[in-house]
C-alpha cells in the first residue's frame, strides 16, 4: 500500500490518502474501515436521465463520491471489498443520502477519513506500507485423499483450493484401485499448485505432509514436470520445502509455522512469530497456569497489575467492534504497552489467529504469577456467548 | 422382386430362430446313445402331450435334452411355454438352455461356502424317520393326520407333514437337478452341497410364477421350469396326500379323474418320499397329466369331477365321525378341509385340459402357496430351506384358508363356489405380495442365533510401535495356516530379496502396495482373514509409524480384541514404550475403543537368545502399564515369539516335527496360566520339570479370546471405511461400501438409507470376509453393493443406516462428550483445536467450551467452567465440528459414539458422546 498523503489534527480526526497495491492491501482495508467513517474513491454508477420527450435513458458515469459507510463485505478469496453507504457529498448525478456501493479497486487511490484514528488503525497503515515486511509463501498442506492449497502472507493464510479426492483403500488382493486414487490425487494436487501460486512473487513453496505422501507427490511433480518440459516448475524446484506434518487439515499449518527450516527461511514474518507465541502461551499454561491468561476479563486484570509480559489480540476485536468495545480493547492495549507490554495483534486470517479467536480474542503471557479470585470460574463467559456469531463461521 | 420386398417377406421368426440356434446349438455333440434315448423319450412325451400339440420333435428333443430325459420337466415346459406364448417359445428356448446350463454349472463349484446352511438339508434328508412318519401317519391313518392339520396349534403334526413335504420336494428337486449339471451321478448324490442352491433356485422360479410374469426373463426361465418340476411333484404330493387321506379305493372311482391319482398313490408316493429319483422316471405329474389325458378322452370333465369330489368328500366326513372323541368344531373343521382338498383337486382336474392344464394348474396352485404366516415365518430357520418351506408353507395355508372357509360349516355351498373357476384363482394372487416379500425377508436374528458358532468373528488389531514385526509376524501367521501359497510365498522372498529387504518376505503378505513395500513400513490397515481350531478372526493390521495413526485408529475402532507387538531387542523395546512410543499410544488408543482382551506378542526375543529376563522385564513393565491403561490383568497374556523365524506362532514349541525349538525358550516357557506365573516356572524348572508341557503358542493364545455380545437388535448401522465404484459383481449403478457393522443387521434386498445425505439405496450383494452372503451381522466386517447410489454422496465416515422405518443416525456438528485427557504437552483449554477421531473419519474440532471437569470415580464435579483441562483429569466439554459428523450416543452405540482427539500427530484424548445438539 502507498500512502500518499495523511493528515490528522489533534484531535485524532482526519484523513489518510492510499493507493492499495495488493490483495492483501484489501484486508488491510477492512481492517481500517469502521461503519461511520467516511470513503472518497472514484467508481461508477449507474445515472438515468430523463430527456424533454420523455425517455429514460442510462448513462454510466466514472465520478467521485463520497459516502458515510454502513456496511462492509469483503471477499478473502476474490480480494475484493465492497463498502456500502449514503452520499454525502453534493454531486451532479447523486443527491445526498442516496445508496451507493463502492468497490474498491486495486491501484486506485482512495481517501479514508475518521473521527477518530487510534493507535490500532495507525500502526496498521504503517504496517501496511512496509515492504520489507512481505514474504508471499504458498504453503500445501496434503494427506492421502486431501490437500489444502493456501498462500500466506504477512496478515492473510488464504485458503486457494481444497482439494478431496477418494481414494479407495489397499484391498486384500488388489492395490490397483489404490494406485490410481493416489495418481488422481497427485495430478490434482499438481494442477491446483501450476494454477495458484504464482511463482515470480511467491519466494517458498512448502509441502508439508505426514509419512511419505510429501516426497511421493514431490518426485510426482517433478517427473510430471519434466515429461511436460513445465519450465516453470523446474526452474522453481528449490523453493519447495517439505516439511513434516501431522494431518493434511489447514490446521496443520500452524505446525508448518513450528518447524525450525521454515522459521529460517520466512525470518520474522508475522506468522512464524504469532505461532511462537502461542506456543509460549500454551506452555506457559501447562507449567504455569498462573502466569497465563485468556479471556478480556481476566486479562484486564493483570493489565491492571502490570503484569502482562506479552499481550495476544486478535484483529477480529478491532473491526466491526462498535466504538465502545473498540475503545475497551485499545485501552487494554494502551495500558499494557504503558507497562512495557509485547502487544501482538493477531491477523484472524492466519491459524493462530483463528485459535486465538477461539479463546475469547485474547491472551496474555504474564511476567509473574497472579491469583485471581474468580480463578475457580472461567469468568469471560459472557464474554465467549457474545463472540458466538463470530465464531460460527470459523474456518480451519 | 424388389429388395424392398424380399425385406418385406423376410421371416423374422425364421432369421432370428436360424441365428439363435447356430448360436446355440447344443445338439450337436450328442452321443449315439443319448440319441437312442432321446428317441424313446420324445415318443413318451408325445404320448402324454396328445398329438394336436403344434409343437415339434425337435423342440421336444431340445428340451429334453436341456432337462436330460426328465420328461416330466420336458412336458411342464412345453405346455408351460406353449401356454404363455405359443409362437416365440422356439426362440425363447433356444436361446435360454445354453445359458441356464452355463449358470447351473457356474452355481456348482460356488458351493464350497463353509458358513452354508445345508447341514440342515442334509438333516432333513438324513433322517427319514423324522419326517417320514409325517407321511407314514398321512397314509395309515388318515383321520388322526386331518385332525393335525386341522388344528394349527398341533404344531408336530403339521410340522411333519411340513417336513415331509419339503423332503419330497427335495426329491422332486433332486431329480431336476442332474439335467443342468448333466451328470447324473453328482445330481443324485445332491443332498450334500447343491439344495441349498437348488432350492434357493425353485424358491426364485416360485416368486416368478406368483408375480405372473407372462414371459420369466431370461435369466430366471430356467429357474421357472425347475420351480415347475417342483410345483408339479408337490401337487402330486398333496393329492397323494389326499389319497392317503382318503383312502379311496381304486375300484370306487373308477374312471373318474381321481381314480389313476389315487391308484397311483402307493406306487409314486413311496418314490417320491425315499427322494430316489436319479432315473428319469417320469415324475408324479407327468403321470397325473398321463392320467388326466386318458380321462379326457372319457368325456365331460366337471361331472365326473363333482361326483368323485362329493364320494371322497363323504369318505372324509365318514373318517371322522368314525373317530371318536372329535368333538362337533373338529369336525367342522375337517368339513372345511375335505372342501378344501376338494377345491384343490378340482383345480387340478378343472383346469387340466391338454394344451394349457399344466401351465394353468401350476399356477393356481402357486398361488395357493402365499403365506405371510408368522407362526411358518418363525420357522423359517434357514434361508435355503426357507423356498421348501415356503412350499411348506403353503400347505399350512391352504389348510388355514380352509379352516375359514369351514367357519361358514357349509361345505356343500363352498364347495359350489370353489367350482367357479374363477375364485380358486382370484382369492390367491391377492396373497401374491406378501409372500414374495415374506420369502425373501430372512429372519437374521434367528439365523445368526442358529448360526452363531459358525458365524463366530473376531476382528482382531495388530498393533505395537513402528518396526516391531507387526506384519512380519502376521504374514509369517497367515502363511503357517496356509492362507498364503507356497508360490506366492517364494515370490515375495525372491522380489524382497532383490531390493535388499529379504527380511520383509513376510511382511509383504499384508504390505501389498508397492509404496509399502519399498519403504518396508506398513502405511495403511491390511484386512485378511485366517481361521483357528475355535474361531474365526478378520485380521487387521496396522501401521505403527507415528503418522499413519488415524489409520491405525480406523482399524482399532472395528476390532474386537488385539494382539500387541513389542519388539524385545535391546534398546527397540524402550524405544517403543518411553516417550512418546506407538506402543504405549497405541495400548491407550485400543483400550478407549473398546478392546478389553489383549495378547502381547513379545517378538525378536530370538534376537536376545531368547532371554528370559528379558521377557520378564518386558512383561513386568507393559503388565503394569496395561493395568494402569484399564486392562484386567487377566485378560492380557503375552507370549514369547519370533515373527521372522515362525517360531511359537501357531504351534507349541515342544510339537514333533516342527522347527527345532530353540533350546532357551524351551527351558523356560511352560504351560501356565497366566504369565505371572512365568517365574515360578522358573523356579520349578530348575528342580527338573522337563516333562511339563510347553507354554501356549500365539495361535493358542487368540484362539481363547471369547467373543462379545454383539449388538443385533439395534437398528443397521456401518461405519464407512471405504468405498469404491462397483465391485465383485460389477454394475454400472452401485457402488460399493466396505467397513464393519457397527450394529444390527442387514440382508441383500434391503432399503438402506446414507447419512449424511439422505440418498437411500438397495442391498445387491453382501461379502462377508471376501465371501459372498445373504445376510451379515453386527460385528461383520463386510463389503456392501449398494444399488442406487451415487460414488459422489459417499465419504469415508458417512454411515449406511437401516432404511425406514427405522431413524437413521444424526449428523451433527455440535455435541457434548466427556473427556478422558491423556498426556497433552499442552493443556486444552476453551477453543482448543484439534482432530476429531471417529472410526475412520477424521475431521477438525474445536473444544469449544469447557463445561465442567469432574471425578472419574465418583462423578462429583471438581470445576465448573475451568480455564483448562490438566493431565489425565476428565471434563465434560462441548465440542464443534467444521462439517456434521455422523456420531451416536454413548450409550446407544459403543462404536459410533466414541471419538478420539489428536493434536500436532499426538493422540490428547478419548471421548465418549454424551448429547447431541441438532439445530
Amino acid at each position: 500500500m502507498k500512502l500518499l498523503r495523511q493528515q490528522i489534527e489533534k484531535d485524532q480526526s482526519g484523513f489518510v490518502r492510499v493507493v492499495p497495491e495488493e490483495p492483501e492491501d484489501m484486508w488491510h482495508v477492512y481492517n481500517l474501515i469502521q461503519k461511520g467513517d467516511q470513503l472518497q474513491a472514484s467508481t461508477v454508477r449507474g445515472v438515468k436521465s430523463e430527456s424533454n420527450t420523455g425517455s429514460v435513458t442510462t448513462d454510466r458515469v466514472r465520478l467521485k463520491l463520497t459516502i458515510s459507510i454502513e456496511d462492509v463485505f469483503f471477499d478473502v478469496q476474490a480480494g475484493a471489498l465492497r463498502i456500502n453507504g449514503r452520499n454525502i457529498a453534493e454531486n451532479k448525478h447523486v443527491g445526498i443520502g442516496q445508496y451507493h456501493t463502492l468497490d474498491l479497486e486495486m491501484n486506485q487511490p482512495f481517501t479514508l477519513s475518521k473521527r477518530e484514528w487510534d493507535l490500532i488503525s495507525l500502526q496498521r497503515i504503517k504496517d501496511a506500507c512496509d515492504i520489507t515486511k512481505q514474504a508471499d509463501v504458498a504453503a500445501v498442506t496434503m494427506q492421502e485423499g486431501l490437500a489444502v492449497v493456501c498462500l500466506l502472507t504477512q496478515y492473510m493464510t488464504v485458503v486457494r483450493q481444497r482439494i478431496e479426492v477418494a481414494i479407495p483403500r489397499k484391498r486384500r488382493g488388489s492395490t490397483a484401485n489404490y494406485e490410481k486414487g493416489l495418481q488422481r490425487f497427485y495430478e490434482q494436487v499438481y494442477r491446483a499448485i501450476k494454477q495458484h501460486v504464482d511463482f515470480s512473487v511467491v519466494k517458498v513453496v512448502i509441502l508439508g505432509s505426514p509419512g511419505f505422501v510429501r516426497d511421493q507427490f514431490f518426485d510426482y511433480m517433478m517427473s510430471q514436470a519434466v515429461k511436460t518440459e513445465d519450465k516453470t516448475i523446474i526452474e522453481n524446484k528449490p523453493k519447495f520445502l517439505l516439511v513434516h506434518t501431522s494431518s493434511g487439515h489447514k490446521g496443520a499449518l500452524e505446525e508448518v509455522m513450528r518447524d525450525p527450516q521454515i522459521k529460517s527461511r520466512l525470518a520474522d514474518t508475522k506468522a512464524t512469530q504469532e505461532v511462537k507465541a502461542m506456543d509460549d502461551f500454551y506452555q506457559m499454561l501447562n507449567s504455569n497456569p498462573d502466569r497465563a491468561f485468556y479471556g478480556f476479563e481476566d486479562v484486564r486484570k493483570a493489565a491492571d497489575n502490570s503484569a502482562i509480559g506479552t499481550l495476544m489480540v486478535t484483529d477480529e476485536l478491532f473491526r466491526a467492534a462498535d466504538i465502545q468495545t473498540r475503545r475497551k480493547y485499545i485501552n487494554l492495549i494502551e495500558d499494557s504497552k504503558a507497562s512495557n507490554a509485547n502487544v501482538l495483534i493477531f491477523s484472524s486470517l492466519h491459524v493462530s489467529g483463528e485459535q486465538l479467536q477461539q479463546l475469547a480474542g485474547v491472551a496474555a503471557i504474564l511476567n509473574f504469577p497472579l491469583i485471581i479470585d474468580s480463578d475457580s470460574e472461567y469468568s469471560s463467559s459472557d464474554e465467549s456467548s457474545k463472540k458466538e456469531p463470530e465464531n460460527v463461521d470459523f474456518d480451519f | 422382386m424388389s429388395r424392398h420386398r424380399a425385406v418385406k417377406k423376410l421371416d423374422l421368426e425364421d432369421e432370428f430362430y436360424d441365428e439363435d440356434g447356430a448360436l446355440y446349438d447344443e445338439m450337436q455333440d450328442i452321443s449315439e446313445e443319448d440319441q437312442e434315448r432321446l428317441s424313446t423319450c420324445l415318443k413318451a412325451v408325445r404320448k402324454e402331450l396328445g398329438p394336436n400339440t403344434g409343437i415339434d420333435d425337435q423342440e421336444i428333443k431340445e428340451s429334453l435334452w436341456y432337462y436330460y430325459f426328465d420328461q416330466a420337466a420336458t412336458i411342464a415346459y412345453l405346455v408351460k411355454t406353449h401356454k404363455l406364448k405359443p409362437k416365440k417359445s422356439a426362440r425363447h428356448r433356444t436361446g435360454n438352455p445354453p445359458l441356464a446350463r452355463i449358470r447351473h454349472s457356474q452355481q456348482q463349484p460356488a458351493k464350497t461356502d463353509p458358513r452354508q446352511r445345508t447341514p440342515s438339508l442334509a438333516g432333513l434328508t438324513s433322517k427319514p424317520s423324522a419326517t417320514q412318519p409325517g407321511l407314514a401317519s398321512l397314509r395309515s391313518s388318515g383321520s388322526s393326520s386331518l385332525r393335525a392339520l386341522t388344528t394349527p396349534a398341533n404344531t408336530t403334526g403339521s410340522r411333519s407333514i411340513n417336513g415331509g413335504l419339503s423332503r419330497l420336494s427335495l426329491g422332486s428337486l433332486s431329480s431336476t437337478r442332474p439335467f443342468g449339471s448333466k451328470t447324473p451321478e453328482t445330481g443324485s448324490s445332491v443332498t450334500d452341497k447343491d439344495p441349498a442352491k437348488t432350492s434357493n433356485v425353485v424358491g426364485k422360479a416360485l416368486a416368478a410364477l406368483k408375480t405372473r410374469q407372462p414371459q420369466p426373463k431370461i435369466s430366471s426361465s430356467t429357474m421357472s421350469r425347475l420351480g415347475a418340476g417342483g410345483i408339479g411333484s408337490l401337487q402330486s404330493i398333496s393329492l397323494s396326500q389326499l389319497s392317503s387321506q382318503s383312502k379311496v379305493q381304486k375300484a370306487q372311482s373308477a374312471g373318474t379323474t381321481s381314480k389313476p391319482v389315487l391308484t397311483a398313490k402307493p406306487a409314486f408316493l413311496k418314490p417320491c418320499a425315499v427322494a430316489t429319483v436319479q432315473d428319469a422316471e417320469p415324475s408324479s405329474l407327468a403321470r397325473f397329466i398321463l392320467d388326466d389325458d386318458n380321462k379326457m378322452q372319457t368325456g365331460s370333465l366337471s361331472k365326473p369331477n363333482f361326483a368323485v369330489v362329493d364320494s371322497i368328500k363323504k369318505e372324509i366326513s365318514q373318517i371322522f365321525v368314525d373317530s371318536a372323541n372329535s368333538g362337533s368344531e373338529q369336525i367342522s373343521e375337517a368339513k372345511g378341509l375335505v372342501a378344501g382338498d376338494l377345491t384343490f383337486i378340482r383345480q387340478l382336474v378343472m383346469n387340466v385340459d391338454i394344451d394349457s392344464a399344466v401351465s394353468k394348474s401350476i399356477k393356481p396352485f402357486a398361488f395357493d402357496t402365499p403365506s405371510p404366516d408368522d407362526r411358518v415365518l418363525a420357522a423359517q430357520k434357514t434361508p435355503a430351506a426357507a423356498p421348501k418351506k415356503a412350499q411348506a408353507a403353503s400347505v399350512v395355508k391352504g389348510i388355514d384358508q380352509l379352516k375359514i372357509s369351514s367357519d361358514t360349516s357349509r361345505p356343500q355351498s363352498r364347495l359350489d363356489s370353489v367350482s367357479s373357476p374363477g375364485t380358486g384363482t382370484v382369492t390367491p394372487s391377492e396373497d401374491v405380495v406378501p409372500l414374495v416379500k415374506s420369502k425373501r425377508r430372512i429372519d437374521v436374528v434367528a439365523e445368526y442365533s442358529k448360526y452363531q458358532k459358525d458365524r463366530d468373528t473376531l476382528n482382531l488389531v495388530v498393533v505395537g510401535h513402528v518396526d516391531a514385526g507387526k506384519s512380519t509376524l502376521m504374514g509369517h501367521l497367515l502363511y503357517a495356516l496356509g492362507q498364503v501359497n507356497e508360490r506366492t510365498m517364494k515370490k515375495f522372498e525372491r522380489d524382497s530379496e532383490k531390493i535388499g529387504k529379504g527380511s520383509f518376505a513376510f511382511a509383504w503378505v499384508l504390505d501389498e502396495t508397492e509404496e509399502e513395500r519399498t519403504r518396508g513400513v506398513t502405511m495403511d490397515i491390511a484386512t485378511s482373514t485366517f481361521v483357528t481350531k475355535h474361531r474365526k478372526f478378520t485380521l487387521l493390521d496396522a501401521p505403527g509409524h507415528r503418522d499413519f495413526v488415524p489409520n491405525m485408529i480406523s482399524g482399532a475402532s472395528r476390532a474386537d480384541v488385539a494382539v500387541l507387538v513389542v519388539d524385545a531387542s535391546t534398546g527397540e523395546f524402550e524405544s517403543g514404550f518411553d516417550g512418546n512410543g506407538q506402543t504405549r499410544e497405541h495400548a491407550i488408543l485400543i483400550r478407549s475403543l473398546g478392546v478389553r482382551q489383549l495378547v502381547v506378542a513379545v517378538n525378536k526375543l530370538d534376537v536376545v537368545g531368547w532371554s528370559q529376563s528379558r521377557f520378564e522385564e518386558i512383561t513386568e513393565r507393559l503388565l503394569a502399564f496395561l493395568v494402569g491403561c484399564g486392562y484386567f490383568k487377566d485378560d492380557v497374556r503375552f507370549v514369547p515369539v519370533s515373527g521372522l523365524k515362525g517360531i511359537n506362532l501357531v504351534s507349541r514349541i515342544d510339537a514333533d516335527g516342527l522347527l527345532s525349538a530353540p533350546a532357551e525358550l524351551a527351558s523356560w516357557y511352560f504351560d501356565n496360566d497366566s504369565a505371572a506365573m512365568v517365574a515360578d516356572a522358573r523356579n520349578s524348572s530348575n528342580s527338573s520339570s522337563s516333562s511339563r508341557a510347553a507354554g501356549p503358542c500365539l495361535v493358542d493364545l487368540i484362539d481363547a479370546f471369547t467373543v462379545p455380545e454383539r449388538p443385533v437388535n439395534k437398528p443397521f448401522r456401518l461405519a464407512v471405511t471405504d468405498f469404491f465404484k462397483g465391485g465383485a459383481v460389477g454394475s454400472s449403478n452401485s457402488v460399493s461400501v466396505s467397513g464393519r457393522i457397527a450394529q444390527g443387521h442387514v440382508q441383500i434386498g434391503e432399503q438402506v438409507v446414507l447419512v449424511p445425505g439422505g440418498a437411500t439405496g438397495v442391498i445387491k450383494s453382501i461379502d462377508v470376509d471376501y465371501v459372498t452372503e445373504d445376510w451379515a451381522v453386527a460385528g461383520d466386517s463386510v463389503v456392501l453393493m449398494i444399488q442406487n447410489i451415487d460414488i459422489q454422496q459417499l465419504s469415508v465416515g458417512s454411515v449406511v443406516c437401516a432404511g425406514p422405518p427405522a431413524k437413521p443416525i444424526q449428523a451433527v456438528s455440535r455435541f457434548e462428550a466427556q473427556l478422558v485427557v491423556f498426556d497433552p504437552q499442552v493443556p486444552i483449554t476453551n477453543g482448543f483445536p484439534a482432530l476429531m477421531h471417529i472410526q475412520s473419519l477424521n475431521v477438525p474440532v474445536v473444544v469449544h467450551k469447557i463445561l465442567e471437569t469432574f471425578d472419574q470415580r465418583t462423578g462429583e464435579v471438581v470445576k465448573k467452567r475451568p480455564r483448562q483441562i490438566r493431565k489425565g483429569a476428565t471434563a465434560r466439554v462441548e465440542i464443534r465440528a467444521e462439517t456434521p459428523v455422523c456420531l451416536e450416543l454413548f450409550k446407544d452405540s459403543k462404536e459410533l459414539g466414541r471419538v478420539m482427539l489428536r493434536k500436532s500427530g499426538e493422540t490428547i484424548a478419548a471421548g465418549i458422546v454424551t448429547s447431541l445438539f441438532t439445530k
